[in-house]
This record gives structure tokens, sequence and C-alpha cells, in this order.
């Protein structure tokens, strides 16, 4: 796989139903210095990014469960894919089940949540079943046209907004707050555990680490973009009101001389719904290939389409949106705070034996 | 082959299936399309009233209301609430209402005096009403502006909506939306304006702006003073100044401004609020009812005169909004907050604002006589 594409595949991941609710967090905790919270979250991100990234690179065409159980044992490897395999499948569940909320309270009111979660999933298990090759293909293809779109719609944004909403830009006595931001704007920032379940090849991969930096620089682009764009709109005051505070600033744009494209909320939500779909495809895969990984007898197939069952069943259970909502910002949290660690233990014991092996 | 042909085939429908077409599908001849809503307080109840566009059968039979062919019908319902109100309208009617084709929306003053939060926050919540839709209030019943016969456009929705766009395209008035009003009440500590409608001389017109606090009416700005405004809020302000002739006193002079800066530069010191305004305009010399001749020295009296003029304006709604509206209703709260943002945080803006000094300084450039040479000569002049 060409850097490009897992480039690409780290955007497909990363980029999508964490913006929708950004600018709130952001302008909750950090006011109008946002952005600097997005560029210290960036930061933060650069860092586990980088050391799955060295892991992936030091045991070449090796995946997440071969290298930890190189590096430990077979139990102690089998445990720490279980838990990216739950991280995964909360992720890719609670975002399908959270955006189907969106999608139905914004423009299919009458379409019941289970027909929306359905049509993501069986796109989502077509994509996946296709292999990871065919989904960094849609990346970078969906990837190119989210960007356009995002920047299009965000610049034209800016020409109805407010600039003097946007200010002051940055307060020295706010940094506290704009480190509380960082923490808060995480889930925009989840995502680069689909790293442990692809393969690097040292000689193909070896400008990865500049690849995956430059990307997650466009990333926290797109996020100030969008951010600064929707407060010149809003304004702090007003966006802290609205969990899909991103999709309300676009509903307050309006162009008359775009003529029919006077709304952008139609060509938002189209960018919208791809990058969500890219969002759950890519979660989904990283779930079923460490459970693959796990179950090397089950066909990939059939894992995928016991995971994507299992995944309806549990979107069917009783849960209003600001629960769901705590609980993928407690899940995208919880796996930084468990998953970082990990991947950095295994980072340092790669580092023992490399300097083992010299030693001998 | 076939096979992979199929799933992908299913892929395909089942979106097609699971999405719009089961659940979503509105034919439009099946749809209550609004062009606007009213909200009045009448015998102490919600008067819910507005347009409906007619659609294709009704035209045929031709319409008493709309030009063009293009029809609304007017309807009015009561309840104790906007609830109650809205469910005794949609007992009378035969399809689902759609709010995303309203032009504008228009509150009765006994409404706004009330305060129009509630409904604003209804359309920030509804999901079909667009957010940038026009709110106005107006002087008299809304249901009396329904019933008047609109000889210049579609409806009376499209009028307002026609005319203030136009009016704000021109740089002559503020066109303010849903999401502007809601954004500016969050901030708190800053009032709002909205255009004032009403019936003059049997047609709907702008009679200028009223003003807003904590989204409550609390008066309003006739036509006349409304340039200040517009000097001070509108994006390219493009006011005609007219000024009496220098030499010849029966002449006038008549001036088209325009805005190339401006500046709000907040300060704070000992306690005190100070607002400096700095303003740069051009100016064209549309014409002059007798002309006179005009030189160098002329056009910098010219200028300066133009300048005492806006200044003026400025400062009369500068005061209006310290003394008569006790309302910060130009949002200069917005610019001290970005430029000082930690004394924001201490101090009660309400107060300094009403004890605030304000300096306006206004510089213009008469750059165009509109092509005209009113120092031309002949040989034969006298």
């Amino acid at each position: 796989m060409s850097n490009r594409q897992l480039a690409f595949i780290l955007f497909g991941i990363m980029f999508g139903y964490g913006s929708i609710g950004l600018p709130k967090a952001l302008a909750e905790n950090a006011a109008t210095g946002g952005w600097v919270s997005i560029l210290i979250a960036t930061l933060l991100a650069l860092i586990s990014t980088t050391i799955l990234v060295y892991l992936g690179m030091t045991h070449q065409n090796k995946t997440f469960y071969d290298y930890s159980k190189e590096l430990s044992e077979k139990y102690t490897a089998t445990i720490l894919t279980l838990l990216y395999i739950v991280f995964m499948f909360i992720m890719f569940t609670l975002i399908n089940k959270l955006s189907s909320d969106v999608f139905k309270q914004t423009i299919l009111r009458n379409t019941p949540n289970w027909a929306l979660i359905t049509v993501f999933l069986i796109t989502a298990y077509y994509a996946v079943i296709k292999g990871i090759d065919t989904i960094a293909r849609l990346c970078e293809v969906y990837g190119l046209i989210i960007i356009l779109f995002g920047v299009v719609i965000h610049f034209i944004a800016f020409t109805q907004g407010d600039l003097i909403r946007m200010q002051p830009f940055f307060v020295a006595e706010d940094l506290a707050n704009y480190f509380d931001g960082a923490i808060k704007a995480k889930l925009a920032f989840s995502g680069m555990a689909i790293f442990s379940a692809i393969p690097f090849i040292k000689k193909q991969n070896h400008t990865i680490y500049i690849y995956s930096a430059m990307m997650l620089l466009l990333i926290a682009m797109l996020y100030i973009i969008q951010f600064e764009s929707s407060i010149a709109v809003m304004g702090i005051d007003s966006i802290v009101f609205y969990r899909d505070a991103l999709f309300t600033a676009i509903r307050r744009v309006d162009v008359p001389s775009l003529q029919f494209l006077r709304r952008l909320d139609a060509i938002f939500i189209i960018s919208f719904i791809i990058s969500i779909f890219l969002n759950i495809t890519l979660f989904v895969y990283g779930t079923v290939f460490h459970l693959s990984k796990l179950l090397p007898k089950v066909s990939f197939r059939l894992l995928a389409f016991a995971v994507l069952s299992l995944s309806f069943l549990v979107c069917q259970l009783p849960m209003s949106f600001d629960e769901g909502a705590n609980l993928l910002e407690t899940a995208s949290l919880a796996g930084g705070l468990i998953l970082n660690p990990v991947n950095l233990i295994l980072l340092l014991l790669s580092k023992v034996k490399k300097s083992d092996k010299k030693v001998c | 082959m076939t096979k992979k042909y199929v799933s992908l085939l299913l892929v395909i429908m089942l979106p097609t299936l699971l999405l719009t077409g089961c659940w979503d599908y509105h034919d439009i001849n099946m749809t209550n399309i609004s062009i606007s809503t009213g909200v009045d307080i009448v015998n102490g109840q919600i008067e819910y009233t507005g347009e409906v566009a007619k659609i294709a059968p009704a035209q045929a039979k031709g319409n008493e209301n709309g030009g063009g062919g293009i029809g609304v019908y007017n309807f009015y319902a009561y309840g104790k609430d906007l609830e109650q109100a809205r469910a005794a309208f949609d007992a009378g009617v035969p399809y689902p209402h759609f709010l995303g084709a309203a032009r504008a929306v228009i509150f009765s003053t006994s409404y706004a005096k009330q305060s129009i939060a509630p409904y604003l926050h209804r359309i920030a919540q509804i999901n079909d009403y667009r957010k940038t839709i026009l709110p106005v209030i107006s002087r008299d019943h809304p249901a009396e502006l329904f019933k008047l016969k609109v000889e210049s456009d579609i409806s009376v929705a499209f009028l307002i909506e026609d005319m203030m766009s136009s009016l704000t395209k021109q740089g002559k008035a503020i066109y303010p939306t849903v999401g502007h009003l809601l954004s500016d009440d969050d901030i708190k500590t800053i009032g709002e304006l909205i255009p004032y409608v009403g019936i003059e001389e049997g047609s709907i017109k702008y009679l200028g702006l009223a003003v807003l606090k904590n989204l409550k009416m609390v008066g309003t700005i006739n036509l006349k003073d409304t340039s200040g405004v517009v000097y001070l809020l509108a994006k390219k302000p493009s006011i005609t100044e007219n000024l009496p002739g220098i030499e010849n006193k029966n002449n006038t002079f008549s001036l088209l401004t325009s805005l190339k800066k401006r500046t709000f530069n907040t300060d704070y010191v000992d306690g005190k609020l100070i607002i400096n305004i700095d303003m740069n305009f051009d100016a064209t010399l549309n014409y002059q009812y007798y002309t006179e001749s005009t030189d160098e020295k002329k056009l910098k009296v010219l200028e300066d005169l133009v300048a005492q003029s806006i200044q003026g304006k400025i400062i009369k709604i500068i005061a209006m909004s310290q003394k008569e509206f006790d309302c910060d209703f130009i949002g200069f709260a917005k610019y001290f907050r970005a430029q000082h943002p930690l004394i924001y945080r201490k101090i009660n803006w309400e107060e300094s604002y009403r004890n605030a000094d304000f300096f306006v300084n206004i510089q213009v450039n008469i750059h165009n006589l509109n092509l005209a040479d009113p120092n031309a000569r002949t040989l034969y002049f006298k």
C-alpha cells in the first residue's frame, strides 16, 4: 500500500463524525482560541500515530496481534488485540447510531433509525469484504471530494460570517483552557488505531512518518477552517447550545448569488455522509481484521457479517442521543488512555529487543 | 460474475428502498407550502396567520391575491400558546405544512413587546424552517397586512423580503436573519435591530427599525434616522447626502457616499469605556440642483460638510442607544470583548456602555463628479 493511501486511510477514519460537535466542544472550553486547542490535539495525535507507525515499521509486514505476540506472549497479545476490537466496535457502532440520529433529525424525519443504520452497515460490509486495498482507493477518491467540498463550503461560510465573532484569537491567560479544549477534541482525532491493522513494508513506506504528519496537519487545518467559519457565522455564545454545531452553522448560511446552491447544507450533507461512511467502514475493517487474527479459521466474510449483525443489535438498545454521545466521548478518551500506553510499552519492548539483538 | 453483480445491485437497491422511497417521500401537490408566518396577540390569544402557496390546480381557477399566475391564500388560527395555535391550524388544512420555503416571519408590535424569543427558538429548532429567514415587526396587525392586495410582488412576504433585500444590496438598510438575532441575543449584553414595517397609504412600507432588548421590542427608529445605523452596521453602506449650495443658497449638492474603511477601537481607561469610531468614505457628486462651479477648495468644504453630516447621524444613533433605549444595539460589546477579553469578563457592560465616551472621526474624499464638469465655459459665457 502506498504512503498516500495510508495517509488517506488516516483521513478517512479521523475526519467525519468527530467534526460535527467539535465547534461546540471547542467554544465551550477554549472560546475563540479553539484553533490553539486543535493544534495541541494534533500534536498529541501525531505522537500516538508515530508510535503505531513505528511499531508497524519495526515489525515489517506484521500487524498488532503478530508483533504483540512476538514482544509478549500469545495470551497477552490476545487480550491486547481484544482491547482494540472492543474499542473499534464501540466506535463504529456509536458513530453509526449517532449519525443516523443526526440524519433523522435533519433530513430524513420519517425514516426509522434501523433503516439508516442498516444502509450504513450493508455498504460498510460490501466495502470491508473487498479488502483494505479497495477501501484505501475509496479513501483517496472520497477524501479528495470531502476536502474539496469542505474547503469550498467553509470559505463560502466565511464570506457570510463576521470576523469580529472570531476574536480574540489568542488570550495568554486562557492557555490552560486551551489544553482542556484539546482533550475535549479527542473524538475528532480518534482513529489512528487503524494503523494497528495494516501491515507496513519498510522499503515502500519509509516516508510514512512524513505523510502521516502532513495528513494530520491537513486534518487540523480543515478543523480550524470549520471551527473558525462556524463561529464567524454563529459566534461562540450561540454555537455552544447545539450538539450538531457544524451542521447548525452551515444551515445559518444563505448565499442568494449561488442560486440553486444558495443553501449549503445540501452539499454539506453529501460530504458528511461520505465521511461517515469512511469512518464506519475503516473501524469495521479494523474490528473484523483483528478478530480474524484471533479466529483464523473463521472466514473473513462470516466474521464481518457477525460483527455487523451484532453492531445492528447493539444499535437497537434504548439509548438517547446524549447518552450515546457521552458514551462515544468516553470510549474515545478511554481508547486513548488505554491503547496509547499499551503501544508505548510495546515500542519500548521493541527497542529493548532490538538492542538485545545488537548486543548479541 | 453474476453473483458479484447481484450483490452490487442489492447494495444499490437496498438504500433506495430503505431511505426516501418509503418514508420521507412527499409529493409537492400534497404539501402546504408556507410563504410567510404572522404572529400576533388578539384578545389574549396567539394568532397564527400567514400565506400558503396555491399549487397548480388553484392557478387554473385564477386567484385574487397573487400576481403573475402564482397565488397564495391566507390562513388564521388561534390558541392559548404557539402550540395550540399551530394545532388549530393543522386541524383545518388538507396536507402537512412545509416551512422551508417561507420568506418572512412577521411579528405584531404587541407580540414583539412581550418577546419574540419563543418564536425565534421555534424557528431555530424546527427542522424545515430556514434559519436565514427574515424577521420583521409590523406596526399594524399581520392579519391586516396579509389582507392587502399586493400589486408589485407575488405576495406580502415576497414583497417584504424583496424590498429589504434590495435596500440592503443598495447599502441603504440592514437585513438581519433569525440566525443573526439568536447569535446576538446569546451574547446577552447587546440588543438587536429588526426591520419595522406597516401600512401607509394602502400599501406596505418599510418604516424604519425596531429596537430589541433581550428580544423584547423597546422602541423604534424612524426611517430618516436609520442612516446612522446603516453607516455603522451595513456591509457596504451607500447613502445619499444632500447639502445646501455654498455660493448659491438655492442650490443643493446631492452626493452618494460609499464606505471604504470602518474601524471600531475600544479602550478602558480609569474605569471608563472609550470607543473610537474611524470611518473613511468615498463620495460621488451625483448632481447639483443648479450648476455651481466647483474647485478644490469648494470640494474640501463639501467633504467636511458631508463628514459632519455623517458624524451627526452616527452620534444621534449612539445617543439614542445610550439614553433613549439604554441598550447597545449596535453591538460594540463584540468589539470590546475581542480587543479586551479579560476586562470584559470583569466589568458590567450595560453600566459601562451607558457612560461610555465616543469619538467619531469621519473622513470623506469626493473622488468623482459623476463625469460632470461644472466649471466648463463657452465663448458666450456670461
